[in-house]
């Protein structure tokens, strides 16, 4: 398993090649979302056809998620910020600035990355990500419920009494996650992006967001504020964009991409 | 599997693929009992997405590049991927694996 020491902690990281004639240009880094997500997410979807349309892909779990490791603290953007380049660091790969694609808070995180640190960042690709309104305390209200839950009723221990390996696997993943780190009180910590942030972006921004999405609402807000944002509305989908609008993503995010290859080769 | 095209070639496969799964997930795989050719990832193995993709890296350490299960991924969605057999995916490297060395030679 490729696990990388960034001098912070291991993180497991998969990186793909460019493949065939495609354009090269900056390397594309995906951001996956909380808690229950992983890269596998990303890996089974759109990592494939980025790589093969030529692009250099990186794929790690974040703290605490996936195979990386779990420390008890750390969950706050900026630290996720801090990993992220400490990765870029440990892999060679700081020396230009990345594509960032990322889906739910990881948007939310591509999204933070590209205004504290721009130097890092190339473009932003945000699938239904949480940028305005009350999703901090919802997310916090969501993950709060479910951790009192993994917590008393030992679900992961009935699972694995079962034979239900799989669940109880992942349940006792987002217990540990949620029960015996600092993620809960550092999600709660977070505030919701102001259009005077999206006003300051200075990245070019393609959003992707469900027609049904309750998150939709925010990436309106971003494409009127930001000086280069390009929403993109997929039919027929709520927040499950990456899983249950793949095709539509995937189009987008591949024209996307050859439109950016070009402009930077302009 | 209806026919087992090259059964002494398979085995062998089947048994690194088996090694892999259990660094992968770790002991608790071994009470599922020995895992055979009809094994199934998901309905058997509970195999989870993530497990996959470091199932998918050692199987490229080991086979090289032409074991690409990433491209497998073009043609077929996970939840069908980790549906098929121990045995199917073991048919699939011995074949590419074989078509590889005839490329080379």
């Amino acid at each position: 398993m490729a696990l990388t020491h960034t001098g912070r902690l291991r993180l497991h990281t998969q990186r793909l090649p460019g493949r065939g004639p495609g354009p090269g240009g900056p390397t594309v880094v995906f951001l996956h979302g909380l808690v229950m997500d992983n890269l596998s997410s990303f890996y089974c979807t759109l990592a494939g056809p980025v790589s093969r349309a030529g692009h250099e892909v990186l794929l790690y779990d974040q703290r605490g998620h996936g195979r990386s490791e779990r420390p008890p603290t750390g969950y706050d953007m900026d630290t996720a910020v801090a990993d992220l380049a400490a990765l870029l660091g440990a892999l060679g790969l700081d020396r230009s600035p990345v594509h960032l694609i990322g889906n739910s808070f990881g948007g939310a995180l591509a999204l933070h990355t590209a205004l504290v640190r721009p130097d890092l960042v190339a473009s932003l690709v945000l699938i239904d990500a949480q940028l305005t309104g009350d999703w901090v305390e919802d997310m916090t209200d969501t993950l709060s419920v479910a951790a009192l839950g993994l917590e008393h009723s030992r679900i992961s221990e009935q699972l694995a009494a079962l034979g239900r390996r799989k669940e109880a696997r992942l349940t006792a993943g987002a217990d540990a996650l949620l029960n015996r780190t600092t993620l809960i009180e550092d999600i709660a910590a977070a505030t919701a992006f102001t259009a005077r942030d999206f006003a300051g972006l200075r990245r070019p921004v393609l959003a992707v967001y469900g027609e049904h999405s309750e998150l939709l609402p925010g990436a309106r807000e971003l494409a009127r504020s930001a000086a280069d944002c390009e929403l993109c509305v997929l039919p027929d989908v709520g927040h499950t964009v990456l899983n249950e609008a793949t095709e539509g993503l995937r189009g987008a995010v591949l024209g996307r991409l050859r439109a950016r290859a070009g402009a930077v080769a302009g | 599997m209806a026919s087992d095209p090259a059964p002494a070639r398979i085995r062998p496969i089947l048994e690194e693929i088996s090694n892999m799964l259990v660094s992968v997930v770790g002991d608790e795989l071994l009470v599922v009992g020995e895992i055979t050719h009809t094994t199934t990832f998901n309905d058997d193995l509970a195999l989870e997405s993530i497990e996959f993709v470091a199932l998918a890296e050692l199987l490229q350490q080991r086979y090289g590049t032409a074991v690409d299960l990433l491209g497998l991924l073009a043609d077929k969605d996970i939840d069908q991927i980790l549906a098929m057999t121990v045995g199917e995916l073991a048919v699939h490297i011995d074949r590419v694996t074989a078509a590889d060395q005839a490329c080379a030679g």
